[in-house]
């Protein structure tokens, strides 16, 4: 091939590589409407695949690095696996960073149903609307770092490695302690539901009870300061059986029965509500082993955890009543705040959900934010999607993904600007 | 021949993770001068083509520039998949609309060898349609030794293949049509093919240079073709594999892969008596024979598979005329050669 031949192919093939290229770029500008909500999907789907709750959601945390390094950041991982990233404002006037947070994990992973999938308008998947908050974080430092917007303060993103209800979790705490991390105010992410504002926070304790009917002689339960008694008396041995329980799904709703039936405080401002239940195993015999999970909800802290121990020794007497063996866990606390603390962020919440012509809707009942809020640290939570929680699997409306994600984005610059 | 040459494909067996620098791809890819374009050929698959084309876009077109190209070749689904796939920013055609004087047949073969007309790229990529868990390795994996190794010009994928059934993810169980038929007959005929690991992955990309070489069967043989194919005209050094882990998709009755392995042994038996390989010395049946069992008597199932076969590009004067400024010159061989 001659010199001139050799430039003349390589123009042509530099011209079709160039018309190529346009082309798939005017393609993808003309079907995307939003093509970071897209990125943001994109990202959720494949956070929801990946296997949780796990120890430190290592594999959660390693996806969620290589985003942050890629965009040029220096993420750091704590010994819990809260993966932390601080996005630097060129001229911090107050030191102190605006929080952002959302969990990484989910409880609702499924090897099947978290194989999530697409149609025209909606995502559906088991704990997707989890995964859609660690996603948020990903897209809101994608356009901080490349959006051009110039904040006053820094921007720190906590990606927290247990649900924020985990009471083992510690990272909150030590965040409200940080000399360095300490924010100024903090907004929690939450994949569902978006409009939803909590303008009422409520303490809340999620306790489980498991029980076993299947008792033997040496397993019974015991009353403290009366082992003895129990152990000598055949009689009252033999009465005792009498009494057991013989099905766990009796056993458990007979319990919740006596937990909802409790008028917790003179008002009614402390409620006990059941969760779930669930009782087994297998058919053609009474089930034997049943768990009862309940929250008690209350806007005051003490009488939480007035309600929280009288509701654990409630469940142990019953059980021991009944001839089974009990072992009554808190699962979740979510503190009930200071709502004075909390309620400037959430005006400027519902304000940004407003601007952005999206109906609000005010709920009470626990919020993350309680957390800072009763450190006074200024927080709000923020939803992004729309859609439903399901037993087996979420319904995301796609289209207000777009909608979320510019309302955090709108959040958060209002409230580097306005929060003193 | 010596036990490391028919062993040699091992050597162009890798990981995925190898590839997962995507960002030094593309270096690769524009220091090259290639475009890379990625087809799914669909029927029915509204489930996960959408999931498919929107999590390899945003990550090989939006954050990567690898892509160049995403699209979908359908069989006419009736179902939602072009709408969906549309949604999601893939070129949609209709694999009817495609060359439409040359006819259609219904087939993922028919599907592939269209896709070469339509697409653009110099390195096409094929992705099955009915992938539940998607991820940005399947199609990087795929390109990296094209972009890495000049002298490859062919790879397949393979992986763990779970079944995903209303009772969860199953272990293993699929690749029974390869471990009966295919690595036996390979083993038989073409030992250096035997070395790979899943000869009938739906995941696979190419060389344009090469692939218009090729004959496509438009059923079920057309991956055994190609790979006897590409074997027989460039060797096997033109050949590579990458281990993607895991896929995780629909089973298959074993009514339907007997189906399969009917079209797949008379693509085999073709290529094998092209290629002076061996002989067959009476015409082969034309159906599928399966037996039903209806109201306690035995009756028989007929089916007619597809025994079609599409040209290679190279010969169809409508691809010329698209096409008539690429070089054909892949790694200094002359692929005009190359066509029987």
């Amino acid at each position: 091939m001659g010199f001139f031949e050799k430039i003349r192919t390589s123009i042509v093939r530099t011209a079709r590589s160039l018309r190529r290229r346009a082309s798939t770029v005017l393609g993808s500008l003309r079907k995307s409407d939003s093509p970071q909500a897209d990125r943001l999907l994109s990202d959720a789907l494949r956070i929801g695949e990946i296997p949780s709750p796990t120890d430190r959601e290592e594999q959660r945390a390693a996806f969620v690095l290589e985003r942050l390094r890629s965009l040029g950041l220096s993420p750091k991982v704590d010994e819990e696996g809260n993966v932390r990233a601080r996005i630097p404002c060129p001229d911090p006037g107050d030191p102190r960073p605006v929080l952002v947070l959302a969990e990484l994990s989910s409880r609702r992973w499924n090897p099947l149903e978290s194989l999530s999938r697409l149609d025209a308008d909606r995502a559906y998947g088991a704990g997707l609307s989890d995964s859609l908050g660690p996603a948020t974080l990903l897209s809101l430092a994608e356009t901080l770092l490349t959006g051009g917007t110039s904040l006053p303060r820094d921007v720190l993103l906590l990606f927290a490695a247990r649900p924020l209800d985990d009471p083992r979790g510690a990272v909150l705490r030590s965040l409200a302690e940080d000399p360095q991390d300490r924010p100024a105010a903090a907004l929690c992410v939450r994949g569902l539901s978006l409009g939803a504002v909590r303008a009422k926070s409520l303490g809340t304790y999620r306790i489980e009870v498991r029980v076993r009917t299947d008792v033997g002689e040496e397993d019974a339960p015991r009353k403290p300061g009366t082992a003895d008694r129990v152990a000598k008396s055949a009689d009252r041995v033999a009465k005792s059986a009498d009494r057991v329980a013989k099905s766990a799904v009796d056993a458990v709703v007979a319990l919740a029965r006596t937990l909802t039936g409790v008028t917790w405080d003179a008002d009614g401002r402390t409620t006990c509500s059941i969760r779930r239940i669930e009782a087994g195993a297998g058919f053609g015999r009474e089930p034997t082993e049943g768990i009862l999970d309940i929250e008690l909800e209350s806007p005051d802290e003490a009488v939480l955890d007035l309600a929280r121990k009288a509701a654990a020794a409630t469940a142990e007497a019953k059980g021991r009543e009944a001839g089974l063996r009990t072992e009554v866990t808190i699962a979740g606390y979510v503190p009930a705040g200071d709502s004075g603390a909390g309620t400037d962020l959430s005006k400027l919440v519902i304000q940004v959900l407003k601007e952005q012509r999206l109906r609000v809707r005010e709920e009470s009942g626990a919020d993350a934010a309680a957390f800072f809020t009763s450190r006074d640290i200024p927080s709000a939570s923020v939803a992004v999607a729309s859609g439903r929680e399901g037993l087996d699997r979420d319904e995301i409306e796609i289209a207000s993904i777009e909608k979320g994600r510019r309302v955090l984005v709108s959040v958060v610059e209002k409230v580097s600007r306005e929060v003193p | 021949m010596s036990r490391s040459a028919v062993d040699s494909l091992l050597e162009r067996t890798w990981h995925h993770s190898r590839f997962s620098d995507i960002g030094r791809l593309v270096d690769l890819k524009e220091r090259k001068g290639l475009t890379l374009s990625l087809a799914f050929p669909t029927l029915n698959e509204e489930a996960t083509i959408g999931k498919e084309i929107l999590v390899i876009r945003t990550e090989l077109m939006d954050r990567y520039p690898l892509l160049d190209e995403i699209a979908v070749i359908d069989s006419s689904s009736k179902d939602r998949t072009r709408q969906v796939a549309e949604r999601y920013g893939a070129r949609v055609f209709e694999s009817k609309d495609i060359l439409p004087a040359r006819g259609t047949y219904r087939g993922k073969g028919e599907n592939l060898w269209k896709s070469l007309y339509a697409l653009q790229g110099d390195i096409i990529i094929w992705v099955d349609a009915d992938i539940a868990n998607i991820a940005p390795k399947f199609v990087y994996g795929l390109v990296g030794p094209l972009l890495e190794e000049d002298s490859i010009g062919y790879v397949k994928a393979f992986y763990e293949r779970p079944i995903r059934s209303s009772s969860g993810i199953q272990p293993s169980g699929g690749g029974r049509v390869t471990e009966i038929l295919v690595r036996p007959v390979f083993s038989l005929f073409y030992p250096e093919l035997a070395r790979l690991i899943q000869p009938l992955s739906g995941e696979y990309a190419g060389r344009r240079e090469l692939l218009e070489t090729l004959p496509f069967s438009v059923g079920y043989g057309v991956e055994l073709g190609h790979l006897i194919d590409v074997y027989r005209k460039f060797g096997i050094g033109a050949l590579a594999q990458v281990d993607l882990d895991l896929r995780i998709h629909r089973n298959q009755t074993t009514e339907a892969l007997g189906r399969m392995s009917f079209g797949i042994l008379g693509t085999f038996l073709d290529r094998a008596r092209r290629y002076g390989d061996a002989e067959v010395l009476k015409a082969l049946g034309d159906r599928h024979v399966a037996l039903k069992v209806e109201k306690g008597s035995h009756t028989v199932a007929a089916t007619e598979i597809s025994s079609e076969e599409r040209p290679p590009m190279l010969e169809v004067p409508e691809y010329m005329r698209k096409f008539k400024e690429s070089g054909r010159r892949w790694a200094g061989r002359n692929l005009e050669d190359a066509v029987p």
